[in-house]
């Protein structure tokens, strides 16, 4: 699902944000990622969601050689995954339904497909009764929620979420994982980074770690 | 839509509803003075004044000669008898005693006067006439040709003005419209920033996420463009009852009208395509990933 061969990344400066990784992540696995801010994470993050090239190395991601990839095929490519973040990147003008159907919508699907997927969605979120809300009426947890609807409601091969619980209360913060676990189980890969070290102990999956760029672990 | 948004479509709006109103308002000038010009010109024929020892045979000549310019539309001749008598009714009210002159009475020439088809216009006119002058001026038989030359001249100077002071503004005034809807649309993009970088992280394509930008375009340069055709229409209008009389006095009410239907057509298209073209400019560098990789369009 996830495979990087001996992958550099260098800003100017120099600035060496990542250093000869090697990954391979399977599909249906769910993989913590740790690491100090600044470590390399949200670089790491740019790299697999084709937000950024490598200057060395070889990226491969959900059967797409990213090191490759032309312009044109970048969308094609994302509508493969689905990501989350920690600041959910809802749009204040749309509703909750709308939000969720977006990730349909850009695929021209027929409003009535739209709006049968969006339900079950907000369904398996446990958020029916907030659709037509707008997201300033939710509180963190929920949004999140919607974020996360959002980024499973076209069934992706692998969901990214980058500090998913960063902004969230413990409790709040299980309910997510808990959710993302359930997506796990119907088969999506998911790559989580987070800070929060209890809660990767706690729940006793793969775990990686970087620090200046050197990712370690358990990297097969 | 907040009001700032609002604020900046309504005076993009204003301006380039102003841009096109100067813009057809300029075409619409120009047709009508061509139009006046045009029915003042009408009548316009050529006069060859004839020396008096001339023969019926040089006279028939000359006819054929003119004949065979082929926008020249009847040739008349006016003998002197003829002449004298139409001079008499003309100068009767005026100078009665200028008609007892015997000596003036005989300078009035017999004359061949030259009619021209009515496609022939402008500067193609005053070729002709010249070239014709240049023709018959050393005929024996020929004292002078007159034609108007003045007016003919000043005829197609002013429409020639008119013709360069509209492609001038045409030039000016599109390029004005366009700097302008650029910049509302690149506004409308910063403004929905936040929104192009979801739909990019969703995957949408670029065809998805420029479409509204080009719809905006579109509509600001159809709706700008249609109320500037309104507006010129309602002050033709205002002109033709306000200054009836003046204008029926000049001879010229039939004369002035409005843009005809091809014209119109051409000004609701060039509208909202200056206004796709000009969201297109701005959206060319969308979605390659800029929002998101924090790249600037």
């Amino acid at each position: 699902m996830i495979e990087f061969s001996h992958v550099y990344k260098t800003y100017p400066g120099p600035v060496h944000a990542l250093r000869n990784v090697d990954l391979k992540i399977n599909q249906g696995e769910f993989v913590f990622l740790t690491g100090p801010s600044g470590a390399g994470k949200s670089t790491l993050f740019k790299m697999m969601s084709a937000f950024d090239v490598c200057t060395s190395g070889q990226i491969a991601v959900a059967g797409y050689n990213l090191n490759d990839m032309k312009a044109k095929e970048l969308p094609y490519f994302r509508r493969q995954i689905g990501m989350v973040f920690q600041d959910f990147k809802l749009l204040p003008e749309k509703t909750v339904a709308e939000n969720v159907g977006l990730s349909l919508w850009v695929r021209n699907e027929k409003s009535s497909l739209i709006e049968k997927k969006v339900s079950e969605v907000l369904d398996q979120v446990n958020l029916s009764h907030r659709a037509d809300h707008y997201p300033e009426m939710l509180s963190g947890g929920e949004q999140q929620r919607v974020a996360i609807a959002r980024a499973i409601i076209h069934q992706p091969s692998l969901l990214i979420a980058d500090e998913p619980t960063g902004n969230l209360d413990p409790k709040m913060s299980e309910e997510i994982m808990d959710l993302l676990e359930h997506v796990c189980l119907q088969g999506t890969t998911i790559f989580v980074a987070t800070h929060d070290h209890s809660m990767v102990e706690r729940r006793k999956k793969k775990t990686l770690e970087i620090r200046d760029g050197i990712l370690s672990g358990d990297l097969k | 839509m907040k009001k700032s948004s609002l604020a900046l479509k309504m005076t993009t709006f204003v301006v380039l509803t102003m841009c096109f109103l100067f813009l057809i308002g300029g075409s619409l000038v120009l047709k009508n003075v061509n139009h006046v010009l045009t029915s003042w010109g009408q009548d316009l024929q050529m006069t060859i004044y004839l020396d008096q020892a001339q023969t019926e045979e040089q006279r028939n000549q000359i006819i054929q000669k003119l004949s065979r310019y082929p926008d020249v539309e009847s040739t008349r001749y006016v003998p002197q008898e003829k002449a004298l008598e139409q001079f008499r009714v003309q100068m009767a009210e005026y100078a009665p005693d200028l008609l007892n002159d015997p000596e003036l009475i005989q300078m009035i020439p017999s004359s061949l006067l030259v009619k021209f088809k009515s496609e022939v216009q402008g500067n193609e006119q005053l070729q002709i006439m010249k070239t014709i002058h240049q023709d018959l001026k050393n005929e024996k038989i020929v004292d002078e040709v007159s034609y108007g030359q003045e007016w003919v001249q000043k005829y197609t100077q002013i429409n020639g003005f008119f013709s360069d002071l509209v492609i001038i503004l045409g030039v000016s005034l599109s390029a004005a419209a366009l700097f302008v809807i650029s910049n509302v649309i690149q506004t409308s993009i910063r403004q929905r920033r936040a929104e192009i970088e979801v739909l990019e992280l969703l995957g949408a394509t670029a065809s998805t996420i420029r479409r509204p930008f080009l719809v905006e375009g579109v509509k600001i340069g159809l709706l700008s463009i249609a109320l500037a055709l309104f507006l010129n229409w309602s002050v033709l209008q205002f002109i033709l009852t306000q200054y009836a009389g003046t204008l029926a006095l000049l001879k010229i009410t039939d004369a002035i009208q409005f843009l005809d239907f091809k014209n119109i057509l051409f000004f609701l298209a060039m509208g909202p395509l200056l206004g796709a073209l000009a969201s297109y400019i701005c959206l060319r560098k969308i979605n390659t990933g800029w929002a998101a990789a924090g790249r600037r369009v």
